[in-house]
Parts: C-alpha cells; structure tokens; sequence
C-alpha cells in the first residue's frame, strides 16, 4: 500500500486489472483522437466492454451483464444512425482551440482523480449498506442484493428510472418520426399487398408462410440477403427469449433481474431487424411500442399502489411462499411484477429505437420503394445507380 | 458481510481519470456525435467513480454464495441505473444529431444567437426589451446572425472540405 500525505493507494486490486484498465486507457484516449465517426464509435465500445470487465473484477456480476448488453445495444443503434451520417467528422481548422479544450479535460480528469482518491478515505460514517444483506433476505426475500435493492429497497429510484427510459423513447421516436408518436406495424400482409400492387398482381396472393427461415426474408433485396444470417437468426432467437425470462426470474437470487432480462430481448429483436429487415420486427413484436412502455411503467407504478391497499407503505413487497400442486413449493415475492414492469419499459425502449433508427431511417433512405417490385422498377428508370 | 477497506486501487482511479479527461475533451466539440461519445466516456468514468467509493472489490453481493466479504451492493445498484438511462440518453442524442444532419447537411452544434445577445445585453447591464416608442438601438438579429462567428462550412457557402474528406472512403 502506498501513502501520499493524506491519501493511501494499493496499486491495483487484482493483477488483471490493471491490464484491463491499461485497454480503457488506450480505448478513450483513441477515441478521443479519432477522425472517423465508426473508429470513434467501436473505441468507445472497447472502452465500454473494458468497463464491464472491471465491473466483473470489482465482483458485481450485475452490472457486467448489463453493461455488457448495453454497450451491444450502443453500438447496433450507433452503426444504425451512422450509415446516413458522413463517414468523417468534419474537418474545422480548430488547432488553437484544441489545445485548451485538452487542457480542460486534463485539469477535469486530475480534479476527479483527487477526488475519488480522497472521498473512500474520509468516510466517518458506517455505510447504510452494511444492512442490506439482512434486509434483503428477511424484507425483500431475495439473495441477491442488487437486484432486491432496485425492486424494494430503493424502488423510487428505479420507478423514476423508468419514467426517463419512457421519456427518452418518446423523444427519439418524436425526433424521427415527426408527425406521430410512432409509423405503423409493418405486417407482413401490408408489403405483400404492395407488392402485388407494384408488380401489377392481384392482392392477397400472399407467398406460402411455410419453408422459410425467416417470415419477412423475401421482403428484403436479394442482394442484401444473408442465408446463414437468417438460418442463425431463426436458430438463435427462441432460445434468446427463454434465457431472458430466465434472467427475469431468477433475478432475485442470481445475477439477472429485469433491465437484463428486457436486454437480452431487445438483443433478439435487434437480430430479428438486422437479418430480416423493416417487416420482420413488426412480425416480431407486432405491437406499438408506446402501449409496452406504458404497460410496463403502469405495472411497476401500479404494484406499488397496490401495497398501499394492503396496508403497507408504497413499493414495499410481500413474500408469497405458496404449494402449488404440480410446481412444488414457490417462493412468490410481489416486486417481480414490478420488475416484469422494468422489462416491458426496457423492451418497449429497444423496440422504439429499432422502429426509429432502423425501420424508419430504412423507409425514408428509400422514398420510393416500398417492396422489392417497386424498387426493382426504380433502379430500372434510374439506372440502377441508387446506392 | 461487506468490505469495509475503503483504500483505492490505482489501476481504477487512472481508469476514471483518463475517461474523465478524454470524456470532457469530446464534450467541448461541436459535432453532435463526439459530444455523444463524450458523454458515454464520462459516463463509465463516473459509473467506476461510483465503484471506488464504495469500496474494495469483493465478492458478488450474493447472500450465501460464498463467506468472503462482499462488495458494497447499494453503489452497484446505483451504478446499474446509470448504465440504463445512459443507453437512454444515447438513443436520445443520435436522434438529434440525425435530425440535425436532415435539416442542416451535418450535426455539429451552432452558437446560440440569442443567448450570444443576452450575455452582450447583461453586460452593459441593458433592459431585455424596450417599448414601442423607444429608439430602436443596435442591430436586428439577421444582422448579428450574419456577423456570427458560424465554424460549419455549409455546402452552398463554400468549398467544404469534410465532402472531399468523404469522397476519398468512397
């Protein structure tokens, strides 16, 4: 251990760590030099998947899973926006200025160093924390601390949480879609009557659902189509959705909870966009976003109220241990409806983000072409040199 | 049992540092999407903050998983908050700066002509309106917005060089 005056440091906790923090160091200060907007974003990824092994190090498997989900999601919505933006960031002749705003940065980054260096060492008070383990067993009925912590012991922060994940999907979806809360479901049935439309056939001469990997795989241009893509998807999507409820509800005990558990099936739906396209996640989730975050947040504020009709304070959890016949004994704690409630938020959040960033942004690069007829006719008039 | 050693591990407090300063650093551009990753940067930097201070590793805050000393699960919570509203915030930017590259050809940040003249108003220590009889003074908003100092080479205005920076990765 090493003393500074009034500070003390060990080097690092475990060797692994300081490898790990050595790839975040060179991460962030890549991205920070980067002039291309893609370099720049996957450094910022590295730096994020670097942060979640620290995460693990630091022994909070919790925030490692999340983080690690999180920065997957970063990164798809950023490629997502970024294939319309330039692929460079503009070139500004801002020698001198960049000299002080690094300067900046490194008096900020010194200040904060201090800071946490210092703040660990002054405590005088004995953390609030040291009870939570009791307390999350005997009030909160779960074993793992974290979990219980967001649902019941602080579940004003995570209600409050959630409202901003509802605002935020609210404001992008307003941002890209401008004339309304959110475009329609793209069902299969809508590209196929416009199809036949373009191409000059008769609606309802739909292709047979059967002998296809992917539900909305012809929607797509044939040259943009990946075989293997669509056979992974449809392998892998099911088993997504399982290890999610998973998550969901052994959270109480185990890593997980619902922000994982919504995760990991934004993460399925995301595949589901990027192997099949705009009509393939409205067959997926064929619901409008604003009613899954409006369920979810009802859910989570409305078990709440319920405990206040029960006679006990709001948010506070009741512990159901119940014999049902077939099951066995189940241990029922009521705040996993109201982590059910953080997983419809979560996954109401990705899917207005795909249906923006991916679907929309897919509609408006195409103006013209709603199928593959319509645009094959496009390409023809145009000469094909549409990109 | 948590761990009550609170003494920081370097390896980490350098890690917070460098995210800081490489985070500030990006947050003074002007392009929307740096000011987005930026704030990502700042935003893991602070969420290991977090971490440290509340205190040495352990193991997970898991009751009954193992009898070593836990980490202290109350910061982790926090930080499991800030990591979500963190995936909010960057959906929410990417949104405006694509919005921004709809209506104006890029994504960088313009001065705020209007908050330029509240600052130049506030100094001279001026009222922020005059009535109708009053003398108009000084100049219209379309000729300070002229004067501006406006750092984004627009398409139309002159030769911008980020087109040629793009046409080369074509």
């Amino acid at each position: 251990m090493l003393h500074l005056g009034p500070f003390a440091l060990v080097p690092w906790d475990q060797p692994a760590q300081l490898v790990i923090a050595a790839v975040v160091v060179l991460a962030a200060i890549l991205t920070a030099r980067a002039r291309r907007r893609l370099k720049a974003v996957i450094l910022a990824g590295v730096a994020g998947y670097g942060n979640a092994a620290l995460f693990l190090l630091h022994g909070a498997p919790d925030l490692a899973l999340t983080q690690v989900l999180c920065e997957t999601l970063t990164l798809v919505v950023m490629v997502l926006v970024l294939r319309r933006l330039p692929p460079y960031f503009s070139d500004r002749p801002l020698a001198a200025s960049r000299w002080v705003r690094l300067a900046i940065g490194v008096v900020t980054g010194l200040v904060v160093m201090t800071f946490v260096a210092a703040a660990p060492l002054v405590r005088v008070h004995t953390p609030v924390s040291v009870d939570f383990p009791v307390e999350a067993e005997t009030f909160g009925g779960g074993r793992n601390i974290v979990n219980v912590t967001l649902v019941d012991i602080r579940a004003w922060d995570t209600v409050g949480e959630i409202s901003v994940l509802l605002v935020a999907a609210t404001g992008v979806a307003s941002l890209v879609f401008l004339r309304q809360r959110s475009g329609d479901v793209l069902r299969l049935d809508r590209a196929a009557n416009a199809q036949a439309v373009a191409s000059g056939e008769r609606a309802g001469n739909q292709p047979a659902r059967r002998g296809k990997w992917l539900l909305a795989g012809p929607t797509l241009d044939p040259g943009q189509r990946s075989m293997l893509f669509e056979v992974l998807t449809r392998v892998i999507f099911h088993p997504m959705i399982l290890f999610a409820l998973f998550l969901l509800f052994s959270g109480h005990n185990a890593p997980g909870g619902g922000f994982a558990a919504g995760l990991v099936t934004g993460l399925a739906l995301t595949v589901r966009y990027l192997a099949g396209g705009r009509f393939e996640l409205g067959e997926a989730a064929p619901v409008h976003p604003g009613l899954v975050l409006g369920t979810g947040l009802f859910l989570s504020a409305g078990v709440g109220l319920v405990a206040l009709l029960a006679g006990q304070e709001v948010l506070e959890s009741t512990i159901l241990d119940l014999h049902i016949p077939v099951l066995g004994d189940v241990h029922l704690v009521t705040s996993l409806f109201f982590d059910i409630g953080v997983f419809l938020v979560v996954i109401g959040l990705v899917i207005d983000i795909l249906r923006s960033f991916g679907a929309e942004l897919d509609r408006q690069a195409e103006p013209f072409a709603w199928s593959i007829g319509e645009r094959r006719r496009v390409e023809v008039r145009t000469g094909g040199d549409r990109a | 049992m948590i761990v009550l050693d609170t003494v920081p591990s370097g390896a980490l407090l350098l890690t917070v540092g460098v995210l800081f300063a490489a985070g500030v650093y990006l947050l003074l551009e002007r392009s929307l999407t740096r000011v987005l990753l930026g704030f990502v940067l700042l935003g893991n930097g602070a969420n290991l903050a977090i971490l440290v201070a509340g205190g040495r590793a352990g193991a997970p805050p898991i009751t009954g998983a193992t009898a070593e000393p836990m980490s202290d699960p109350l910061a982790q919570a926090m930080v499991l908050t800030s990591i979500v509203i963190t995936l909010a915030l960057v959906a929410f930017v990417l949104a405006m700066a694509y919005r921004s590259w709809q209506l104006h050809g890029h994504d960088e940040v313009q001065d705020d002509l209007e908050d330029t003249r509240i600052a130049r108003l506030a100094d001279a220590d001026a009222p922020s309106y005059a009535d109708s009889d009053a003398e108009e003074s000084g100049s219209t908003l379309d000729e300070e917005a002229v004067a501006v100092r406006d750092e984004v080479a627009l398409p139309d205005r002159e030769t911008p060089s980020g087109t040629t920076r793009g046409g080369e990765d074509a």
